[in-house]
Protein backbone atom coordinates (compact mmCIF):
# COMPACT_ATOMS: atom_id res chain seq x y z
CA UNK A 1 0.00 0.00 0.00
CA UNK A 2 2.39 2.71 1.45
CA UNK A 3 4.56 1.68 -1.94
CA UNK A 4 1.92 2.77 -4.07
CA UNK A 5 1.28 5.54 -2.85
CA UNK A 6 4.61 6.63 -2.69
CA UNK A 7 4.31 5.84 -6.28
CA UNK A 8 1.43 7.58 -7.28
CA UNK A 9 2.75 10.82 -5.44
CA UNK A 10 6.18 10.14 -7.81
CA UNK A 11 4.16 9.74 -10.79
CA UNK A 12 2.03 13.09 -9.46
CA UNK A 13 5.27 15.02 -8.89
CA UNK A 14 6.78 14.12 -12.70
CA UNK A 15 2.88 14.58 -14.50
CA UNK A 16 2.85 18.40 -12.71
CA UNK A 17 6.30 19.52 -13.43
CA UNK A 18 5.80 17.93 -17.34
CA UNK A 19 2.62 19.66 -17.67
CA UNK A 20 3.61 22.95 -16.53
CA UNK A 21 6.81 23.02 -18.59
CA UNK A 22 4.36 22.23 -21.95
CA UNK A 23 1.95 24.94 -20.54
CA UNK A 24 4.64 27.44 -19.53
CA UNK A 25 5.92 27.32 -23.66
CA UNK A 26 2.25 26.85 -24.69
CA UNK A 27 1.89 30.32 -22.90
CA UNK A 28 4.70 31.67 -24.72
CA UNK A 29 4.37 30.35 -28.21
CA UNK A 30 0.58 30.67 -29.15
CA UNK A 31 -0.29 34.46 -29.67
CA UNK A 32 -2.72 35.98 -27.74
CA UNK A 33 -3.32 39.51 -25.52
CA UNK A 34 -1.90 41.95 -28.10
CA UNK A 35 -3.90 44.94 -29.11
CA UNK A 36 -6.69 44.86 -31.89
CA UNK A 37 -4.98 44.96 -36.05
CA UNK A 38 -4.81 49.02 -36.06
CA UNK A 39 -0.77 48.96 -34.98
CA UNK A 40 -1.64 52.93 -34.43
CA UNK A 41 -4.16 53.51 -31.77
CA UNK A 42 -6.15 56.80 -31.64
CA UNK A 43 -8.43 58.42 -29.59
CA UNK A 44 -11.34 61.49 -30.66
CA UNK A 45 -9.95 63.77 -33.42
CA UNK A 46 -6.40 63.24 -34.98
CA UNK A 47 -5.10 67.02 -34.97
CA UNK A 48 -2.00 67.86 -37.68
CA UNK A 49 0.90 68.98 -35.80
CA UNK A 50 2.20 72.88 -36.21
CA UNK A 51 4.06 74.14 -39.15
CA UNK A 52 7.49 72.71 -39.64
CA UNK A 53 8.83 76.10 -39.46
CA UNK A 54 7.31 76.41 -35.48
CA UNK A 55 8.43 72.66 -34.42
CA UNK A 56 12.20 72.39 -36.19
CA UNK A 57 12.74 76.36 -35.23
CA UNK A 58 14.33 75.65 -31.70
CA UNK A 59 15.45 72.31 -32.95
CA UNK A 60 17.79 73.58 -35.72
CA UNK A 61 21.26 73.49 -35.52
CA UNK A 62 22.99 76.52 -36.91
CA UNK A 63 25.51 74.57 -38.84
CA UNK A 64 23.50 71.99 -40.57
CA UNK A 65 21.15 74.55 -42.68
CA UNK A 66 21.21 72.65 -45.88
CA UNK A 67 21.79 74.61 -49.52
CA UNK A 68 19.98 77.75 -49.99
CA UNK A 69 18.37 76.36 -52.94
CA UNK A 70 16.96 73.23 -51.93
CA UNK A 71 19.84 71.19 -54.38
CA UNK A 72 21.56 68.16 -52.63
CA UNK A 73 25.18 67.54 -54.24
CA UNK A 74 26.39 64.11 -53.97
CA UNK A 75 29.57 62.32 -54.95
CA UNK A 76 29.39 59.42 -57.38
CA UNK A 77 31.68 56.91 -57.58
CA UNK A 78 34.29 58.67 -59.90
CA UNK A 79 34.31 61.71 -57.95
CA UNK A 80 31.51 63.12 -60.01
CA UNK A 81 28.97 65.56 -58.11
CA UNK A 82 25.51 64.43 -58.64
CA UNK A 83 23.00 67.28 -58.12
CA UNK A 84 19.60 65.74 -56.69
CA UNK A 85 16.90 68.87 -56.52
CA UNK A 86 14.39 68.88 -53.64
CA UNK A 87 11.43 69.63 -55.51
CA UNK A 88 11.30 69.82 -59.22
CA UNK A 89 9.02 70.32 -62.05
CA UNK A 90 7.30 66.79 -63.25
CA UNK A 91 8.61 64.73 -66.41
CA UNK A 92 5.38 65.97 -68.99
CA UNK A 93 5.78 62.47 -70.90
CA UNK A 94 4.05 60.10 -67.89
CA UNK A 95 4.49 56.09 -67.46
CA UNK A 96 1.57 54.32 -67.69
CA UNK A 97 1.17 51.90 -64.65
CA UNK A 98 -1.41 48.85 -65.66
CA UNK A 99 -0.35 46.65 -62.72
CA UNK A 100 -0.28 48.28 -59.71
CA UNK A 101 1.52 45.56 -57.70
CA UNK A 102 4.34 45.66 -60.23
CA UNK A 103 4.84 49.48 -59.98
CA UNK A 104 4.95 48.63 -56.06
CA UNK A 105 7.59 46.24 -55.96
CA UNK A 106 9.65 47.86 -59.09
CA UNK A 107 10.02 51.20 -56.62
CA UNK A 108 10.69 48.67 -53.74
CA UNK A 109 13.05 47.63 -55.67
CA UNK A 110 14.80 50.82 -56.62
CA UNK A 111 14.77 51.66 -52.96
CA UNK A 112 16.51 48.38 -51.89
CA UNK A 113 19.36 49.03 -54.59
CA UNK A 114 19.92 52.66 -53.29
CA UNK A 115 20.42 50.73 -50.31
CA UNK A 116 16.98 51.00 -48.12
CA UNK A 117 16.98 47.90 -45.16
CA UNK A 118 13.32 48.46 -45.18
CA UNK A 119 10.38 49.88 -47.37
CA UNK A 120 6.96 50.45 -47.00
CA UNK A 121 3.91 51.87 -49.09
CA UNK A 122 0.79 53.18 -47.73
CA UNK A 123 -1.60 55.53 -48.73
CA UNK A 124 -0.67 59.02 -47.05
CA UNK A 125 -2.72 60.48 -44.28
CA UNK A 126 -3.30 63.36 -44.79
CA UNK A 127 -3.40 63.93 -40.55
CA UNK A 128 0.09 63.23 -40.73
CA UNK A 129 1.36 66.43 -42.51
CA UNK A 130 2.64 69.07 -40.93
CA UNK A 131 -0.55 71.89 -40.96
CA UNK A 132 -0.12 74.64 -43.54
CA UNK A 133 2.06 72.02 -45.78
CA UNK A 134 0.74 72.26 -49.60
CA UNK A 135 1.15 68.54 -50.30
CA UNK A 136 -1.77 66.49 -52.02
CA UNK A 137 0.32 63.55 -53.05
CA UNK A 138 -2.18 60.07 -52.18
CA UNK A 139 0.48 57.74 -51.48
CA UNK A 140 3.72 57.57 -49.15
CA UNK A 141 7.48 55.06 -49.62
CA UNK A 142 8.53 54.79 -46.31
CA UNK A 143 12.38 53.88 -46.47
CA UNK A 144 14.08 52.33 -43.17
CA UNK A 145 18.32 52.66 -42.66
CA UNK A 146 18.84 50.51 -40.11
CA UNK A 147 22.59 51.33 -37.96
CA UNK A 148 24.53 48.46 -37.03
CA UNK A 149 24.20 47.14 -33.67
CA UNK A 150 27.72 47.94 -33.59
CA UNK A 151 27.47 51.76 -33.11
CA UNK A 152 23.95 51.34 -30.74
CA UNK A 153 25.45 49.54 -27.74
CA UNK A 154 28.18 51.09 -24.53
CA UNK A 155 31.60 51.86 -26.68
CA UNK A 156 34.80 50.85 -24.60
CA UNK A 157 36.72 53.86 -26.57
CA UNK A 158 35.94 57.63 -26.90
CA UNK A 159 36.83 57.41 -30.29
CA UNK A 160 34.87 54.59 -31.20
CA UNK A 161 31.97 56.64 -29.20
CA UNK A 162 32.61 59.63 -31.70
CA UNK A 163 32.63 57.09 -34.85
CA UNK A 164 29.33 55.66 -33.43
CA UNK A 165 27.24 59.12 -32.74
CA UNK A 166 28.25 60.60 -36.21
CA UNK A 167 26.91 57.47 -37.37
CA UNK A 168 23.90 57.53 -35.98
CA UNK A 169 23.68 61.40 -37.82
CA UNK A 170 25.30 59.49 -41.04
CA UNK A 171 22.17 57.40 -41.33
CA UNK A 172 19.61 59.91 -41.25
CA UNK A 173 21.51 61.35 -44.63
CA UNK A 174 22.11 57.94 -46.16
CA UNK A 175 18.21 57.95 -45.80
CA UNK A 176 17.69 61.08 -46.92
CA UNK A 177 20.21 60.17 -50.44
CA UNK A 178 17.79 57.43 -50.97
CA UNK A 179 14.56 59.42 -50.62
CA UNK A 180 16.18 61.95 -52.98
CA UNK A 181 17.28 59.77 -55.87
CA UNK A 182 13.73 57.94 -55.66
CA UNK A 183 11.63 61.09 -55.77
CA UNK A 184 14.21 62.47 -58.65
CA UNK A 185 13.08 58.84 -60.60
CA UNK A 186 9.41 58.78 -59.99
CA UNK A 187 9.25 62.57 -61.35
CA UNK A 188 11.49 61.37 -64.03
CA UNK A 189 8.29 58.70 -64.74
CA UNK A 190 5.64 61.98 -65.19
CA UNK A 191 4.46 61.79 -61.76
CA UNK A 192 4.88 64.47 -58.90
CA UNK A 193 7.13 62.93 -55.85
CA UNK A 194 8.75 64.92 -52.87
CA UNK A 195 11.54 63.73 -50.41
CA UNK A 196 10.97 64.04 -46.73
CA UNK A 197 13.63 64.04 -44.40
CA UNK A 198 14.75 65.66 -40.99
CA UNK A 199 14.09 69.03 -41.44
CA UNK A 200 13.28 69.12 -44.84
CA UNK A 201 10.57 66.63 -44.04
CA UNK A 202 6.81 68.19 -44.43
CA UNK A 203 5.24 65.12 -42.60
CA UNK A 204 5.85 62.82 -39.70
CA UNK A 205 7.73 60.28 -40.54
CA UNK A 206 6.94 57.68 -37.90
CA UNK A 207 2.79 57.74 -38.03
CA UNK A 208 3.51 56.95 -41.76
CA UNK A 209 6.06 54.51 -41.37
CA UNK A 210 3.45 52.80 -38.92
CA UNK A 211 0.78 53.11 -41.53
CA UNK A 212 3.22 51.53 -43.63
CA UNK A 213 3.94 48.47 -41.47
CA UNK A 214 7.74 49.31 -40.91
CA UNK A 215 7.07 48.93 -36.60
CA UNK A 216 5.61 49.90 -33.93
CA UNK A 217 5.59 52.73 -31.10
CA UNK A 218 7.78 52.68 -28.59
CA UNK A 219 7.53 54.58 -25.18
CA UNK A 220 11.25 55.89 -26.49
CA UNK A 221 9.21 58.21 -29.43
CA UNK A 222 11.09 55.94 -31.63
CA UNK A 223 9.50 53.14 -33.91
CA UNK A 224 10.46 49.68 -32.64
CA UNK A 225 10.27 47.09 -35.17
CA UNK A 226 10.97 43.03 -34.80
CA UNK A 227 14.53 43.16 -36.92
CA UNK A 228 16.14 46.24 -36.17
CA UNK A 229 14.30 47.18 -32.87
CA UNK A 230 14.58 51.06 -32.27
CA UNK A 231 17.79 51.21 -34.55
CA UNK A 232 15.96 52.46 -38.12
CA UNK A 233 16.04 56.29 -39.44
CA UNK A 234 13.48 56.83 -41.48
CA UNK A 235 12.29 59.01 -44.31
CA UNK A 236 9.60 59.17 -46.74
CA UNK A 237 8.95 59.68 -50.26
CA UNK A 238 4.96 61.12 -50.99
CA UNK A 239 3.71 60.60 -54.36
CA UNK A 240 1.08 60.62 -56.98
CA UNK A 241 2.64 57.69 -58.57
CA UNK A 242 -0.21 54.62 -58.88
CA UNK A 243 0.65 52.24 -56.37
CA UNK A 244 -0.65 49.65 -54.33
CA UNK A 245 -0.33 49.97 -50.54
CA UNK A 246 1.21 46.71 -48.03
CA UNK A 247 -1.18 45.20 -46.41
CA UNK A 248 -1.13 46.30 -42.37
CA UNK A 249 1.07 43.16 -40.88
CA UNK A 250 -0.44 41.86 -37.83
CA UNK A 251 0.39 43.50 -34.27
CA UNK A 252 3.84 42.64 -32.63
CA UNK A 253 2.82 43.67 -29.41
CA UNK A 254 6.12 46.28 -29.16
CA UNK A 255 3.73 49.21 -27.45
CA UNK A 256 2.06 46.43 -25.24
CA UNK A 257 5.65 45.60 -24.31
CA UNK A 258 6.72 49.13 -23.58
CA UNK A 259 3.20 49.07 -21.52
CA UNK A 260 5.71 47.07 -19.18
CA UNK A 261 9.26 48.29 -19.42
CA UNK A 262 10.32 51.85 -18.55
CA UNK A 263 14.23 50.94 -19.08
CA UNK A 264 14.83 53.60 -21.32
CA UNK A 265 12.98 56.56 -19.20
CA UNK A 266 14.90 55.25 -16.02
CA UNK A 267 18.12 55.50 -18.36
CA UNK A 268 17.58 58.37 -19.72
CA UNK A 269 20.08 61.39 -18.82
CA UNK A 270 17.42 64.16 -18.69
CA UNK A 271 14.30 62.45 -17.87
CA UNK A 272 12.64 63.36 -21.19
CA UNK A 273 10.93 59.80 -21.12
CA UNK A 274 7.96 59.56 -19.32
CA UNK A 275 6.67 56.91 -17.04
CA UNK A 276 3.56 55.43 -16.81
CA UNK A 277 1.12 54.71 -19.46
CA UNK A 278 0.93 56.19 -22.91
CA UNK A 279 -1.53 59.27 -23.03
CA UNK A 280 -3.64 61.16 -26.01
CA UNK A 281 -1.78 63.94 -27.84
CA UNK A 282 -3.47 65.50 -30.71
CA UNK A 283 -5.57 62.29 -31.03
CA UNK A 284 -2.88 60.12 -30.75
CA UNK A 285 -2.06 57.39 -27.39
CA UNK A 286 1.43 57.36 -27.75
CA UNK A 287 4.13 58.62 -24.83
CA UNK A 288 4.96 62.25 -25.21
CA UNK A 289 8.82 62.78 -25.16
CA UNK A 290 9.79 66.65 -23.45
CA UNK A 291 11.58 67.11 -27.18
CA UNK A 292 13.23 70.87 -26.09
CA UNK A 293 14.51 68.26 -23.45
CA UNK A 294 15.82 65.64 -25.62
CA UNK A 295 17.61 68.23 -28.08
CA UNK A 296 18.37 70.38 -26.20
CA UNK A 297 20.82 67.84 -24.36
CA UNK A 298 21.32 66.16 -27.85
CA UNK A 299 22.72 69.45 -29.29
CA UNK A 300 24.62 71.51 -26.87
CA UNK A 301 25.93 74.16 -29.04
CA UNK A 302 28.14 74.90 -32.10
CA UNK A 303 30.35 71.95 -31.93
CA UNK A 304 29.33 70.73 -28.72
CA UNK A 305 27.11 67.37 -29.22
CA UNK A 306 26.78 64.93 -26.03
CA UNK A 307 25.00 62.44 -29.16
CA UNK A 308 23.09 60.82 -26.74
CA UNK A 309 21.80 57.10 -28.22
CA UNK A 310 20.38 56.18 -24.29
CA UNK A 311 17.35 55.33 -25.32
CA UNK A 312 18.14 53.41 -27.96
CA UNK A 313 21.15 51.81 -26.45
CA UNK A 314 19.06 50.53 -23.46
CA UNK A 315 15.79 49.78 -25.27
CA UNK A 316 15.77 45.53 -24.76
CA UNK A 317 14.48 45.40 -28.66
CA UNK A 318 17.87 46.76 -29.19
CA UNK A 319 19.83 43.39 -29.61
CA UNK A 320 22.67 42.05 -32.04
CA UNK A 321 21.33 39.88 -35.28
CA UNK A 322 21.58 36.33 -33.92
CA UNK A 323 19.79 33.76 -33.53
CA UNK A 324 18.91 33.34 -29.92
CA UNK A 325 18.19 37.01 -29.87
CA UNK A 326 15.82 36.71 -33.03
CA UNK A 327 14.43 33.91 -31.09
CA UNK A 328 13.52 36.45 -28.47
CA UNK A 329 12.05 38.78 -29.96
CA UNK A 330 10.15 36.50 -31.90
CA UNK A 331 8.40 35.25 -28.22
CA UNK A 332 8.28 38.55 -27.72
CA UNK A 333 5.59 39.29 -29.80
CA UNK A 334 3.56 36.56 -28.83
CA UNK A 335 1.96 37.20 -25.38
CA UNK A 336 1.68 39.16 -22.23
CA UNK A 337 3.61 36.02 -20.43
CA UNK A 338 6.32 36.19 -23.40
CA UNK A 339 6.45 39.93 -22.93
CA UNK A 340 7.35 39.56 -18.88
CA UNK A 341 9.34 36.52 -18.80
CA UNK A 342 11.77 38.11 -21.72
CA UNK A 343 11.83 41.32 -19.86
CA UNK A 344 12.70 40.16 -17.07
CA UNK A 345 15.51 38.30 -18.17
CA UNK A 346 16.66 41.11 -20.03
CA UNK A 347 17.21 42.60 -16.48
CA UNK A 348 18.72 39.52 -15.24
CA UNK A 349 21.27 39.32 -18.42
CA UNK A 350 22.14 42.85 -17.83
CA UNK A 351 21.50 43.77 -21.16
CA UNK A 352 21.14 47.41 -21.71
CA UNK A 353 22.45 48.14 -17.94
CA UNK A 354 25.81 49.34 -20.09
CA UNK A 355 24.12 52.47 -21.89
CA UNK A 356 26.07 54.02 -24.36
CA UNK A 357 28.16 57.48 -22.47
CA UNK A 358 29.28 59.47 -25.66
CA UNK A 359 31.97 62.06 -24.59
CA UNK A 360 31.22 65.15 -25.50
CA UNK A 361 33.62 66.44 -28.99
CA UNK A 362 35.81 69.18 -26.76
CA UNK A 363 36.54 66.59 -23.60
CA UNK A 364 37.36 64.33 -26.48
CA UNK A 365 39.89 67.21 -28.51
CA UNK A 366 41.05 68.11 -24.78
CA UNK A 367 41.69 64.49 -23.91
CA UNK A 368 43.52 63.68 -27.29
CA UNK A 369 46.04 66.79 -27.19
CA UNK A 370 46.69 65.91 -23.77
CA UNK A 371 47.38 62.38 -24.34
CA UNK A 372 49.52 63.97 -27.22
CA UNK A 373 51.43 66.10 -25.34
CA UNK A 374 51.69 63.55 -21.80
CA UNK B 1 7.31 -0.88 -19.78
CA UNK B 2 10.21 0.12 -21.99
CA UNK B 3 13.87 -0.11 -20.55
CA UNK B 4 11.93 -0.67 -16.63
CA UNK B 5 10.55 2.79 -17.14
CA UNK B 6 6.47 3.56 -16.34
CA UNK B 7 4.86 6.16 -19.08
CA UNK B 8 4.93 9.42 -16.85
CA UNK B 9 8.66 8.40 -16.54
CA UNK B 10 9.10 8.92 -20.02
CA UNK B 11 7.39 12.16 -20.41
CA UNK B 12 9.60 13.27 -17.55
CA UNK B 13 12.80 12.25 -19.36
CA UNK B 14 11.80 14.36 -22.54
CA UNK B 15 10.82 16.93 -20.50
CA UNK B 16 14.48 16.39 -19.44
CA UNK B 17 16.14 16.25 -22.87
CA UNK B 18 13.75 19.90 -24.02
CA UNK B 19 15.18 21.32 -21.50
CA UNK B 20 18.83 20.15 -21.61
CA UNK B 21 18.88 20.89 -25.68
CA UNK B 22 17.49 24.48 -24.67
CA UNK B 23 20.39 25.38 -22.31
CA UNK B 24 22.70 23.85 -24.30
CA UNK B 25 21.68 25.68 -27.57
CA UNK B 26 21.61 29.10 -25.17
CA UNK B 27 25.04 28.96 -23.83
CA UNK B 28 26.78 27.92 -26.83
CA UNK B 29 25.11 30.99 -28.92
CA UNK B 30 25.97 33.62 -25.86
CA UNK B 31 29.62 31.91 -25.26
CA UNK B 32 29.56 32.68 -29.39
CA UNK B 33 28.92 36.24 -29.27
CA UNK B 34 31.12 36.75 -25.73
CA UNK B 35 28.34 37.59 -23.87
CA UNK B 36 29.86 35.82 -21.22
CA UNK B 37 27.57 36.88 -18.26
CA UNK B 38 24.19 35.78 -20.12
CA UNK B 39 26.29 32.60 -20.68
CA UNK B 40 27.00 32.33 -17.21
CA UNK B 41 23.39 32.67 -15.74
CA UNK B 42 22.15 30.87 -18.23
CA UNK B 43 24.86 27.76 -16.97
CA UNK B 44 23.60 28.54 -13.45
CA UNK B 45 19.89 28.86 -13.77
CA UNK B 46 20.36 25.86 -16.28
CA UNK B 47 22.23 23.32 -13.77
CA UNK B 48 19.60 24.48 -11.19
CA UNK B 49 16.85 23.41 -12.89
CA UNK B 50 18.00 20.84 -14.80
CA UNK B 51 20.05 19.04 -11.80
CA UNK B 52 16.74 19.00 -9.69
CA UNK B 53 14.35 17.64 -12.26
CA UNK B 54 16.87 15.16 -12.63
CA UNK B 55 17.18 14.35 -8.86
CA UNK B 56 13.23 13.77 -9.22
CA UNK B 57 13.64 11.58 -12.08
CA UNK B 58 16.02 9.35 -10.50
CA UNK B 59 15.23 9.59 -6.87
CA UNK B 60 12.34 10.81 -5.86
CA UNK B 61 9.88 8.48 -4.42
CA UNK B 62 12.00 5.44 -5.34
CA UNK B 63 11.81 3.11 -3.06
CA UNK B 64 15.98 2.58 -1.25
CA UNK B 65 16.64 -1.10 -2.39
CA UNK B 66 15.74 0.45 -6.55
CA UNK B 67 17.95 3.52 -6.06
CA UNK B 68 21.10 1.18 -4.80
CA UNK B 69 19.72 -1.48 -7.89
CA UNK B 70 20.14 1.50 -10.52
CA UNK B 71 23.16 3.16 -9.17
CA UNK B 72 25.16 -0.12 -9.32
Amino acid sequence: MQKTETQKKRASVILSGSLLFFLFWALMLIPWGNYGPDAYLTKGKIQQAESPDTVFKDLMVPEYKGPKDKTFVFTGICNEKIKVPLEAPVNPIKKVVSDRAKQSEEIKAMARSLGADLVGICELNPKWKFKGVPLNHKFAIVIAEAMPYRFCKKQDEPIKAMVATKAALDFYNQGGRISLFLADSIRKMGYPARAHYESWSQVLTIPVAIDAGLGEMGRNGLLINQAYGPRCRFSVVTTDLPLEPDKKPKRMGITEFCEICDKCARACPIKAIPFGGPTVTRGVVKWQLDLQKCFKYWYQGPNSWSRCLVCMTTCPWNKPDNLLHKTGSFLATRSPLSRWVLLKTDDLMGYGDEVDTTPDLKDLEKNLKAKKEG
Amino acid sequence: MILNLKWYEWVGWLVNVLMTAMAILFIVINIMEAEMRAAGIGLLASATLIGTWTWVLLCYGKPEKEKIVQQS
